[in-house]
């Protein structure tokens, strides 16, 4: 199928959402512009398909080669995913200090987890959508968001009791 | 104790600070553009390597009425090739086989015509008699006075109108010519249908 113009328009509308949503789900600039053309070209590929829901397809196939990367990387040994995402922050206060550490503990999350959060509240993705992108019932997104909620506020938790150690020492 | 709103909001306005400066640093629709093209010649050449194996009844076609064949679409086989790639394959000149298109039919009745070449077959899709019928030569020469034609998905084809028929030569995978006459006013898209890349 000839790619027309409306692909063009899709492109330029929704790669830099789709840029983000990579990026938070590998937590790697480089991995994700490449995450974001290949899901683009397979966007293209099948665009006879697509075209009716362009953003929600070219989501679906970002976060299958997401799921592609976790799962090879789990038969790598263990890198340090989150560099990129704290040096972006510069602490100014409270409020930023505390963003500044829930990104790193975002990246220690399980997959799933992750890529649940990032859909959810960074592309605002009601509980269907995220499930669509996912593949999974509606039913386990809502248990995925709540379990990465509670084990985010743990792991929260547990920092802030690191820092208080710490500054007593 | 953070709630799940608060939480959430922590998110959001995290992932914004996180992503603000995150955008895309080439041409994405011309980097995608470049190479969808790629990656399209490239299917394409290898299915132009890859005989159709369903369409391989070697030897026989059918040609399907002009009011019949109307109905009728190429198969995918035959029309995938109509970009052909630049690459070294299509340096060389393209070979076919005649075959039958089995969505049209399967072929009941085979005749030699009297006046035919060794090489020469009548077909007809189910009974002999139906009026459904074709005239294939599988190995023969190119005619003086046939003209290059253009039909999509074929190249290096030639053809001549005599009447109320027509004949289109391809070149075959022996070396020769396989011929091809149906009705004049067969669709190309339904004569496309009959000739399949020889390997």
């Amino acid at each position: 199928m000839q790619l027309g113009t409306d692909f063009d328009d899709f492109v330029r509308v929704a790669s830099p959402g789709l840029l983000r949503t990579a990026f938070l789900l590998c937590g790697d600039r480089g991995h994700a512009e490449d995450m974001v053309q290949t899901a683009l070209l397979r966007t293209a590929r099948r665009w006879s398909t697509a075209h009716a829901q362009p953003v929600a397809y070219a989501r679906r196939v970002l976060v299958n080669l997401a799921k592609d990367r976790w799962r090879d990387r789990a038969r790598r040994p263990l890198e340090h995913e989150s560099a990129e995402l704290e040096l972006q922050l510069e602490p100014e206060d409270a409020q930023i200090v505390l963003r500044h550490t829930l990104l790193p503990l975002l990246m220690s999350l399980p997959a799933r987890q992750r890529a649940v959060l990032t859909l959810r509240y960074l592309d605002d993705l009601s509980v269907e959508e995220t499930a669509a992108a996912l593949g999974c019932s509606g039913g386990t997104v809502k248990s995925q968001t709540h379990d990465a909620l509670n084990r985010l506020r743990t792991l929260l938790a547990e920092d802030t009791l690191k820092e208080i150690n710490h500054a007593d020492r | 104790m953070l709630t799940d709103d608060n939480l959430a909001d922590l998110l959001r306005s995290s992932f914004a600070d996180a992503t603000k400066t995150v955008t895309p640093t080439t041409d994405l629709v011309s980097t995608v553009r470049r190479k969808h093209v790629a990656a399209q010649r490239r299917r394409v050449a290898v299915r132009v390597g890859v005989p159709a194996v369903a369409a391989a009844s070697v030897g026989v076609a059918l040609a399907v009425p002009a009011q019949h064949a109307a109905t009728h679409r190429a198969p995918q086989a035959a029309r995938v090739s109509t970009p052909l790639p630049i690459s070294s394959s299509n340096l060389a000149q393209a070979s076919y086989r005649v075959a039958f298109p089995q969505k049209f039919g399967t072929v009941g009745c085979v005749e030699r015509p009297a006046s035919g070449q060794a090489s020469t077959w009548l077909l007809e899709a189910g009974n002999c008699g139906s009026g459904v019928s074709a005239v294939i030569t599988t190995d023969t020469s190119l005619p003086a006075d046939a003209k290059p034609i253009a039909i999509d998905g074929l190249t290096g084809v030639y053809g001549r109108t005599d009447g109320d028929t027509r004949t289109v030569w391809a070149h075959n995978d022996r070396g020769s010519y396989s011929a091809l006459t149906v009705n004049a006013s067969t669709p190309d898209s339904d004569i496309a249908a009959f000739f399949t890349p020889a390997s």
